[in-house]
């Protein structure tokens, strides 16, 4: 909230009806978020109890074994960072191309294909890529033209390729909404200023693009981090993220403790990222809007 | 790790219970092993009935049974039929381990009314008042009888208090002939082969206990090691392995049958299930040991339709459907009834009821392994390496 | 696939916007190589786009040919067949996860949207410090990984349970029904977050809009009621439908929380994994099919709709709709 904007609104209104306004949010974070998350901090400090599950104790035992799982929080942040990364690459030119390029009735419909993989169920499509990257799919493929045994399903390959195809709509579109709002004439007058495409892109569109971008790559980077089911389905369980080994902690081990211990981690960890990141684009995104998280 | 012996137990049953486990474990591992279980053995032998169980409306089953059971694990006919016959719909819930299903019930209010685990999880299940003693005034088809000897009465529940038995089987190797040349006969080479000649097609069960058990096996230990240094040599092999693997995942059939794995760890019926289809698919019970299990019906403290549970495993139980649900998902039963009324082509399957020969090295998983801190977690760090 | 270096787009063709600046004009042949540089630059990333959408519809267009597949198994495509309509169709599981899935996400949406919304009106006029710790919690929502969401809210449901259902069967005398962890977990968890985005979304959008029109309105004596109605609310509807359909899906395709938290009721992304799980069913696809259609058909509803709305109201100052001004547009 800029002061500007608040002086806007300026004008002193009772609080009453504002406070019942926030209520029920307030009441809903209360039980379903500060509650349960405190939970986790309390059972962080436990002890697993003899046949699995949490006894209470006051131990910091459990965040001295984090290390063991480092491999999962590398695999996490660095899969997770690369493919956001290459997310956007791949979408700006997509989302330039529907913004700018495309006209009339066929960029709407163009833009609502984007969305529609979204309906077909996460799940199912995963599942039609354990179809194409496994034996009777694209390897039988390679094998004809004489690339025999190749194994594409199971591989940190296949992980990344089913994050960028699950997570590239949620890039596409906010770069496609900022991208919509430049004003054309701009991008006219740098040319005329005898500007190259590259240097167009470069001083115009991109700065412009910006907060779509930022958008995006929180859109993707945040659920990326969290991610459970690529990691099972094409990564074989091999690839293992911090969700995994999370799940892992309380459904195999029954090792509650340890597992709250984790999660405790992981929350203050992606709140630091965050926060960190905010701060950063905040001070990179100083024209045009005000940052906000989405 | 696990309970601590009380003191004040019955001597007896100690007596029992022991001589229980060491019929089928090698001394030597017994007494690495299994000291702790002792304890979780004789603890749950004293234990007194989890609770008393709810006074439930008569006759009156409700129009829902959840069930928590394994994959492609009934026959959805023998289901359908007891909801025709009751009204009783049946929700099927799926799980990849016992674990899993540990996970919903020792969180309590699951809502599951019959649960179907295998044997190392019921002594740890009584113990914490998870599942409650089976009332058999309610099974008025249950005839002790018909049962085969072998697989009653069993360390894990002295006198089926709270478990009567689904399905058995064994933890063996399945594997495709018409991409691995070789004979696989043991745990020992099976290991081999997948870190080595047969890298990138060889999968390992997402199951502690079978996964981590058979490797002990192929190293010369018991399935079911707690000691520290073997776990950790278990550990290490393991751990160096987990790169060439093809996958890490309970489920074996489909990547089996795509021919994206030739060589994996597997159970009786998936072994045989692959098998029936594809002409080269093999499953062998290792010749090093490994394991052997039952997978009961219990029913949880907590469960909210008690009627319907007991009315669906009266139903169920009976040698018709028993036999019906063996032939679906081709797993021996412990019911001799049953076993009797199956076609010859099952009942004589020396895969899916092998000869008490094969079965002698085996050993059943007990729940000190099944419960220790120690090897859970090195199982859980196997699957978080890199 | 691999991020394919984008070739550097073009600006815009020019041939409809006018006289070439003198500048330019001095040097046709240069002009003429520019234009033809960007031509090509066009049809490389229509090219491009082309691809990334084949690639998006690569498996969606498996799924949709394999629902129509005789065969149960991958390896075998032996004929057409609606057999796995068919059988979907009779499949209770399924059809209960389906109804199970409509509902959660129904309400979820609903829940969502009217407390989002709500509370992104009213934030605004809290006391800072009320205000600053509300939009941290709207933040923590959206950052905290539903896995951890789901974990959390399975371990606190639970013990809340334990401590209550004996309260409950002691107030009714042992008649009330053990609650247990089921759909109300559920929505309960999915509403947290998506009640978040919505927030997020509509507080984005109260930032960018004309606050002249509600101060008019104000000026004009009209009640807050009837200005949010006749002026916030329409300045702000865009973003509470994006943030109600984003709901929606979100609550529709989560696994990992109601995975936790579902108790035994199921849910189509459960019975999903369940399946995948067990083995091929050729029944997933036929619903995905199904599911597929449905959004198709939604989607061009809502685009004729909007469109005729459009043509209504061209000359209504368009704030809704995230269209800027366009050159060459006729």
């Amino acid at each position: 909230m800029t002061a500007s904007s608040r002086v806007a609104v300026g004008r002193s209104r009772p609080r009453g009806p504002a406070a019942l306004l926030v209520l029920p949010t307030a009441l809903w974070y209360l039980g379903f978020l500060i509650a349960p998350l405190v939970v986790l901090l309390v059972m962080s400090v436990g002890e697993r109890s003899p046949n699995g599950g949490y006894a209470p104790a006051l131990t910091l035992e459990q965040y001295g074994n984090l290390a063991t799982r480092f491999t999962p929080l590398a695999n996490t942040l660095g899969l997770a960072a690369l493919n956001t990364v290459i997310c956007v690459l791949v979408a700006f030119p997509v989302a330039y191309t529907l913004a700018l390029k495309v006209r009339g009735s066929w960029r709407l419909v163009l833009v609502a294909l984007v969305v529609v993989p979204f309906w077909t169920s996460f799940l199912i499509r995963t599942y039609a890529w354990m179809t194409l990257l496994g034996a009777n799919g694209v390897p039988r493929i390679l094998g004809w033209v004489g690339f025999g045994d190749v194994q594409l399903l199971n591989t940190p390959f296949a992980v990344s390729l089913g994050i960028v195809y699950n997570y590239l709509p949620l890039m596409v579109l906010p770069m496609y909404v900022s991208l919509d709002r430049i004003d054309r004439s701009l991008i006219e007058a740098s040319r005329d200023l005898g500007a190259g495409p590259v240097a167009t892109i470069r001083q115009i569109v991109l700065p412009l693009a910006a907060p779509g971008i930022l958008s995006g790559i929180v859109l993707v980077f945040i659920p990326v981090m969290g991610e459970y089911l690529i990691p099972i389905l094409l990564g074989g369980g091999k690839t293992y993220f911090l969700g995994n080994a999370l799940a892992d902690l309380f459904l195999q081990s029954r090792n509650w403790p340890f597992g709250s211990a984790l999660a405790s981690l992981f929350v203050a960890g992606m709140i630091a990222l965050v926060a960190g990141y905010l701060a950063l684009t905040r001070r990179l995104v100083r024209a045009g809007r005000e940052t906000s998280l989405l | 790790m696990a309970n601590q012996p009380r003191p004040g137990e019955q001597r007896d049953r100690d007596l029992i219970t022991r001589l229980a486990i060491e019929r089928r474990l090698s001394r030597r591992h017994f007494l690495a092993g299994t000291g702790a279980g002792l304890g979780a053995l004789a603890l749950a032998g004293c234990a007194p009935p989890a609770a008393t169980p709810a006074p439930t409306s008569g006759g009156n089953l409700g129009d829902t049974l959840n069930l928590a059971t394994w994959p492609n694990y009934h026959d959805e006919d023998v289901l359908n039929e007891f909801t025709a016959q009751t009204g009783v719909a049946i929700n099927l819930g799926v799980y990849g381990s016992t674990e899993e299903m540990e996970a919903k019930i020792r969180a309590g209010n699951s809502g599951i009314d019959v649960v179907v685990p295998s044997n190392y999880a019921i002594e740890g299940w009584v113990a914490d008042g998870l599942i409650e003693e089976i009332d058999y005034a309610k099974l008025p088809n249950f005839k002790r009888e018909d049962w085969n000897a072998r697989f009653m009465d069993q360390a894990f529940d002295p006198g089926n208090k709270v478990s009567i038995p689904k399905n058995w089987g064994t933890t063996g190797i399945a594997y495709r002939s018409s991409k691995v040349d070789d004979e696989i006969t043991t745990w020992e080479q099976f290991f081999a082969l997948c870190a080595d000649k047969y890298a990138g097609r060889g999968l390992i069960v997402d199951h502690q206990i079978s996964s981590f058990g058979s490797a002990a096996v192929a190293m010369g230990y018991s399935l079911n090691t707690i000691d520290p240094t073997e776990m950790a040599e278990v550990e290490a092999m393991l751990t160096a392995l987990k790169p060439k693997l093809f996958a890490i995942s309970s489920d074996v059939q489909p990547p089996l049958r795509a021919l994206d794995t030739w060589l994996s760890i597997a159970w009786t019926g998936d072994g045989v299930q692959v098998g029936r289809d594809n002409e080269d698919a093999r499953y062998v019970v290792a010749a090093d040991g490994g394991e052997l299990w039952i997978d009961s019906f219990t029913i949880p403290t907590d469960a909210p339709h008690k009627e319907a549970a007991y009315a669906f495993l009266d139903y169920i139980l009976q040698p018709e459907q028993a036999a019906k649900e063996t032939e679906f998902c081709l797993f021996p039963h412990a019911n001799d009834k049953a076993t009797a009324l199956l076609s010859s082509e099952v009942k004589d399957n020396a895969v899916i009821y092998p000869s008490s020969d094969s079965l002698v090295k085996l050993e059943y998983a007990v729940n000190a392994t099944y419960n220790s801190a120690a090897r859970a977690e090195a199982w859980a760090r196997i699957k978080a390496s890199a | 696939m691999s991020a394919a270096p984008a070739p550097p787009p073009a600006t815009p063709a020019s041939a409809d916007r006018g006289p070439l600046p003198a500048a330019a004009a001095s040097d046709i042949a240069g002009a003429l190589r520019a234009a033809a540089l960007e031509r090509l630059g066009d049809r490389l990333t229509r090219g491009y786009t082309f691809l990334v959408y084949a690639f998006l519809f690569l498996p969606i267009l498996i799924v949709v040919v394999y629902s129509f597949n005789a065969g149960r198994h991958v390896t075998e495509l032996t004929g057409f067949s609606t057999r796995w309509y068919e059988s979907a169709w009779s499949d209770r599981f399924l059809m209960n996860a389906l109804r199970n899935s409509l509902t959660i996400a129904a309400i979820t949406a609903l829940l969502a949207t009217v407390m989002g919304t709500a509370s992104a009106l009213a934030m605004d006029r809290l006391r800072p410090r009320v205000r600053w710790f509300l939009e941290l919690l709207t933040y923590v929502a959206i950052i905290v990984p539903g896995i951890v969401i789901g974990i959390a809210t399975l371990i606190f449901v639970v013990t809340a349970l334990d401590w209550l259902n004996p309260w409950l069967a002691f107030f009714s005398g042992g008649t009330a029904p053990q609650l247990g962890l089921g759909a109300a977990s559920i929505i309960a968890a999915h509403t947290l977050f998506t009640m978040a985005i919505v927030n997020v979304l509509v507080r984005t959008r109260m930032r960018g809009m004309d606050r002249s029109l509600i101060e008019a309105s104000e000026d004009l004596y009209a009640t807050p009621w009837r200005t949010f109605v006749q002026v916030t609310f329409p300045q702000l509807l865009p973003a509470i439908v994006s943030g109600t359909l984003l709901a929606f899906t979100f609550s529709f395709d989560d696994f990992i929380i109601a995975f936790f938290t579902s108790g035994q009721d199921q849910t189509v992304p459960i019975y999903l994994f369940a399946s995948i799980r067990r083995g091929v069913n050729p029944q997933v696809n036929a619903i995905a099919t199904v599911l597929l259609t449905v959004t198709i058909l939604a989607m061009v509803t809502a685009g004729v709709i909007y469109r005729r709305g459009q043509r209504r109201a061209t000359v209504s100052a368009r704030r809704g709709v995230p269209a800027a001004p366009r050159g060459g547009r006729g």
